[in-house]
């Protein structure tokens, strides 16, 4: 099958206001052909909403190929239009003049604008809204009329960035099925939708094929040829089984189950940083699983803290760290040390942290670097190079300000907001 | 965690700030070079009639001069905004001036630039006319500017997106878009601008220079004639008519404009501009002195947000194998014309400021220590008299802001007043001032900190106010809980939540000290003149008796001292304030 849009071998990265290089993406390839829906999943920060506005040509990578019907793009993509996720909407413009926005620089006669306008606003159910301004929309109307914006472009291909995250649940829903349905009926000129998005059911709810990228920096981990019959059931056990599939890969991308083996006397020498949660979500989270019996489904979890599966994963990678949790498969479970955690009072968990803290080898290091500087007191400015020395392809700014959050918790480092230093708090 | 970081860089001299000083000492020399070729006879004398009648058509003829300068202020501002704000080359450079733009003392211009002016159309009013709208413009055109620009960089990515995607053209992006995303902003600072504009007009539109009168028709020079004959009933006319104008464009047209720019506010933004109209502004206004850290800020939430690079257009890493031809050929001739367009503009620069310092070298050369020594001691006295004003303004200015903010419904009724006191031209009321002092036998040295207070305090009053207003009932609800005295309430609650809003007053008022300085250190009444020492005396001084490398190194003294004060001492104190009493809403 011809291809409507390729990325050959796309690296992206962009620069921090610290001066910093993050790649965001790394030799990436895909291909989108006509008749399918693309998903793009992955966390926040894996660089999904960048290949997407490298597909629509609104950003250039850093290096590799774009292609259109095989030949490179240089321009705004001709193909393309965009759903936005707080769906861009000029607030002083009527529905239908949002609408028209785009359409009018097609030079189209004002008839034909206004019938193409009468026809999209039929196909996604704005009628009787055509003189509303978006204040009055609730989200899901709102974004209705980004949709339609969209539609009216008839372009082939329509790119949802996640388009349906700002929405409650089921107004979500609602949205995703009449897509699906607009989609099906080949009413419009729509080939191929590619949909951008962190939440698992939703892709594999919608998506034909389903890439999932990783972190740091953002590589494809996995493509899933996803077969089951439109409009998918997801109650049903098929259903149910490519989810946990995904939920499995990602789990595994962001903790890994069976590192590389390493030698006990190393065990603490890669360097690991504590990924970027608060404390206080994070033992909120050590609390919710002790409710629920020391044992939880990192899933059920999600849905029970009505929070991405990701942020979740995140959590549970920081509390692992201090060995509070231990994650086999998708579980998320107490240990010994996690359960007396619990029970204890705050300043017993404060000692647990601290101890725990002392092991880790990104603790260790900082402690060296202070140790190191004038008077022992570190400047924040100052540790931000040596960071990014350390972790190169992590946020520096991110890594630095977690752990020394975690840090002033646990009493272990301190930080004064005044003069900017950082100094050893009770590690003697 | 971005306190000490943020100061820190808010107190380097950037490159292009040196570019501004280097054109800002060229405008000196243009001006004072132009006026130095002036040595006709001015005969363009006109008579001012005191009469109701004629006050009617001085009126008119102000106002008209004042929208005219408004008009080319606000084309102008939408260039620059623009510019600054879609290309970063252009932002390099016109952010800076923004800066020190609505730092520099302009007034201290005003008489090298009439007689520059008037020496190249020697026989008509134009020169005056010209000068008078230049120097409007010059006081109005910084605040629009960078509130157009600071309100294209906070429009979200989304909008551009889809711009690019529906491809409208820049006009349509720039009607569709910009504009309205901006309407708020741009019609406040309208407002603004035109309430300084009243300020230089009144000032300039009459001028007295070694006892030849300078004067076009119009509200200001009917005022000086008044002033002249000691015709009381003339003065207090005079000073009705500019408050009956004011009222009038604030009921007829400033609510009209700015209750219809509502129209376009975007969805979730508060309207806080609504609460605290006025008052709001003249905060927000000067924030422009925290547009390094700012924009810093907002780079990087805004590359958080979307993974967005921030350098799309700089030719990035080695990538030649890879790479389509055409895109490697187009990074090279773009890096290319990048480097010549730097270098040659540095070169352009380097020139510029030879020369520029070379000839004012020159033609400050004859001048003897002691009369640097004059001008430094001048400097000084009058730095003295701002900071004298500014405590006089904060001791009575300070409590009564608190208080009035403090109820709701005092800050109601007192809100529509501001509006219009602010806009009101202190320097209509300066000889009032001097003539109370005058008759008890105090000396002008003495009665311009008082004239200068007249000025300044209603900034601080304003922006107290705004601060007190925004103290939060949960703050105050706590403070009661704990029945805490009213010391505490004071020590602990209103004043360091107003402090950020004192500062911002402080800034304000001292920028505008600076400017009355050259009126209030020089007063003419009954066909007398009074000075006192100051660097504004001698500014209007040296011009009157021709004495252009005094009037230059003054000038450039005084420029130097309030944009060094500028970048030092406020910009400390304001991030100061900022980072350590700023309450998060």
């Amino acid at each position: 099958m011809d291809k409507i849009l390729e990325l050959k071998g796309v690296h992206h990265s962009y620069l921090m206001s610290s001066g910093q290089r993050i790649r965001a993406l790394q030799n990436i390839d895909l291909s989108l052909v006509p008749d399918e829906i693309l998903v793009l999943l992955g966390p926040s920060g894996s660089g999904k909403s960048t290949c997407l506005r490298i597909l629509a040509g609104l950003i250039q990578p850093t290096q590799g190929n774009v292609l259109l019907h095989g030949r490179p793009l240089d321009t705004t993509n001709p193909e393309v239009s965009i759903v936005f996720q707080n769906n861009a909407l000029l607030p002083w413009l009527s529905v239908s003049a949002n609408i028209a926005l785009g359409v009018r620089s097609l030079g189209l006669s004002e008839a034909d604008v206004a019938e193409r306008i009468k026809k999209v606003i039929d196909l996604v159910g704005l009628e009787g809204f055509e003189e509303a301004y978006p204040r009055e929309l609730s989200g899901g109307m709102k974004q209705r009329v980004g949709l339609a914006r969209a539609l009216a472009m008839e372009r082939s291909v329509l790119c949802l960035d996640e388009a349906f995250s700002a929405l409650d649940v089921l107004t979500a829903e609602g949205l995703r099925r009449e897509l699906l349905k607009l989609w099906l009926s080949k009413k419009t000129k729509l080939q191929s939708i590619i949909l951008v998005t962190h939440n698992v059911q939703e892709a594999v709810s919608l998506g034909s094929r389903i890439l999932v990228l990783a972190t740091n920096p953002g590589t494809f981990k996995l493509s899933i040829k996803n077969d089951l019959p439109y409009p998918r059931d997801e109650k049903s056990a098929a259903f149910k089984a490519v989810v946990d599939d995904i939920h499995d890969v990602l789990t595994e991308t962001i903790i890994p189950d069976t590192p590389e083996w390493t030698p006990p006397t190393l065990i603490h020498s890669t360097i690991e940083s504590i990924p970027a949660v608060q404390v206080n979500e994070a033992i909120s989270l050590l609390e919710l699983i002790a409710e629920q019996g020391g044992r939880v489904k990192g899933f059920d979890l999600a849905s029970r803290l009505s929070c991405d599966y990701l942020h979740v994963l995140l959590m549970a990678k920081a509390t692992e760290l201090f060995d509070l949790v231990d994650t086999p498969r998708n579980d998320i479970l107490l240990t010994d040390l996690g359960r007396r955690f619990i029970k204890g009072d705050i300043n017993e968990r404060k000692k647990m942290l601290n101890a725990q803290m002392r092991t880790l080898r990104i603790a260790q290091l900082f402690k060296d670097k202070i140790e190191s500087a004038n008077e022992k007191k570190l400047l924040w400015k100052d540790a931000l190079p040596w960071m990014q020395e350390l972790l190169p392809n992590e946020k520096n700014e991110e890594v630095l300000d977690t752990l020394i959050q975690w840090g002033r918790y646990s009493e272990i480092f301190g930080y004064n907001d005044d003069t900017g230093e950082i100094y050893l708090d009770q590690w003697i | 965690m971005f306190s000490t970081r943020d100061i820190f860089k808010a107190r380097k001299v950037t490159r292009a700030d040196i570019f501004v000083i280097v054109v800002l000492a060229t405008i000196i020399l243009a001006v004072v070079t132009t006026a130095q070729r002036w040595t006709h006879h001015y005969q363009q004398e006109v008579t001012i009639n005191l009469g109701v009648n004629a006050l009617l058509g001085y009126s008119a003829l102000s106002f008209i001069r004042g929208i005219v300068a408004y008009l080319i202020s606000f084309s102008l501002a939408l260039l620059f905004g623009w510019l600054a704000a879609r290309s970063s080359f252009w932002e390099q450079i016109i952010l800076p001036f923004l800066d020190i733009g609505q730092s520099v003392p302009v007034l201290g211009f005003l008489p090298g630039l009439v007689l520059g002016l008037i020496s190249i159309f020697p026989t008509y009013n134009i020169g005056l006319e010209i000068a008078c709208i230049l120097l409007i413009v010059t006081s109005q055109i910084w605040n629009i500017a960078f509130a157009f620009y600071a309100s294209l960089k906070n429009i979200p990515q989304e909008f551009y997106e889809v711009a690019k995607i529906s491809r409208l053209s820049y006009f349509s992006r720039f009607l569709k878009i910009d504009l309205p995303f901006s309407a708020t902003p741009l019609a406040w600072n309208s407002l603004v601008s035109i309430a300084g504009g009243w300020f230089f007009l009144t000032v300039c539109e009459s001028f007295q220079l070694n006892g030849q009168s300078f004067r076009i028709p119009g509200l200001g020079s009917y005022m000086s004639e008044a002033l002249n004959q000691g015709n009381q009933q003339a003065i207090w006319m005079g000073i009705a008519a500019m408050m009956v104008l004011i009222i009038l464009l604030d009921f007829i047209v400033w609510r009209p404009i700015i209750s219809w720019s509502q129209k376009f506010r975007v969805d979730d933004q508060p309207i806080n501009d609504m609460d605290v109209p006025f008052v709001s502004l003249l905060y927000r206004q000067s924030q422009i002195a925290e547009y390094f850290s700012s924009l810093m800020r907002d780079l990087k939430s805004k590359l958080r947000r979307y993974e967005k690079p921030e350098e799309e257009k700089a030719p990035v890493e080695t990538t030649t194998q890879t790479l389509p031809l055409n895109t490697e050929k187009k990074f090279k001739l773009n890096s290319l014309l990048l480097h010549t367009r730097k270098t040659l503009l540095l070169a352009l620069g380097f020139v510029l400021a030879f020369w520029t310092f070379g000839k004012l070298y020159r033609l400050v050369e004859p001048l003897t220590w002691s009369e640097w020594g004059l001008i430094g001691y001048s400097c000084f006295l009058t730095f003295c008299r701002i900071f004298a004003a500014l405590i006089l303004s904060t001791i009575w200015a300070l409590p009564v802001g608190i208080l009035i903010g403090l109820s709701p419904k005092l800050t109601r009724i007192f809100q529509p007043i501001i509006q219009i006191i602010a806009s009101f031209p202190s320097p209509m009321i300066f000889p009032l001032v001097f003539l109370l002092f005058y008759k008890m036998n105090i000396h002008l040295g003495i009665s311009s900190v008082f004239i200068l207070v007249v000025g300044s305090q209603w900034y601080i009053l304003f922006n107290v106010l705004a601060g007190s207003s925004q103290i939060s009932q949960q703050h105050k609800d706590s403070f009661h809980l704990m029945k805490l005295n009213w010391k505490d309430h004071w020590k602990r609650l209103y004043l360091p939540s107003v402090f950020p809003y004192l500062v911002t007053g402080w800034i304000t008022a001292a920028g505008g000290a600076w400017n009355a300085s050259i009126v209030a250190e020089y007063l003419e009444y009954g066909g007398k003149t009074y000075t006192c020492n100051g660097i504004g005396s001698v500014i209007t001084l040296a011009t009157g008796t021709g004495n252009f490398p005094l009037l230059s190194a003054a000038l450039m003294v005084m420029v130097g001292v309030v944009v060094l004060l500028n970048r030092s001492v406020w910009k400390f104190l304001f991030h100061y304030a900022e980072t350590r009493f700023k309450v998060e809403v």
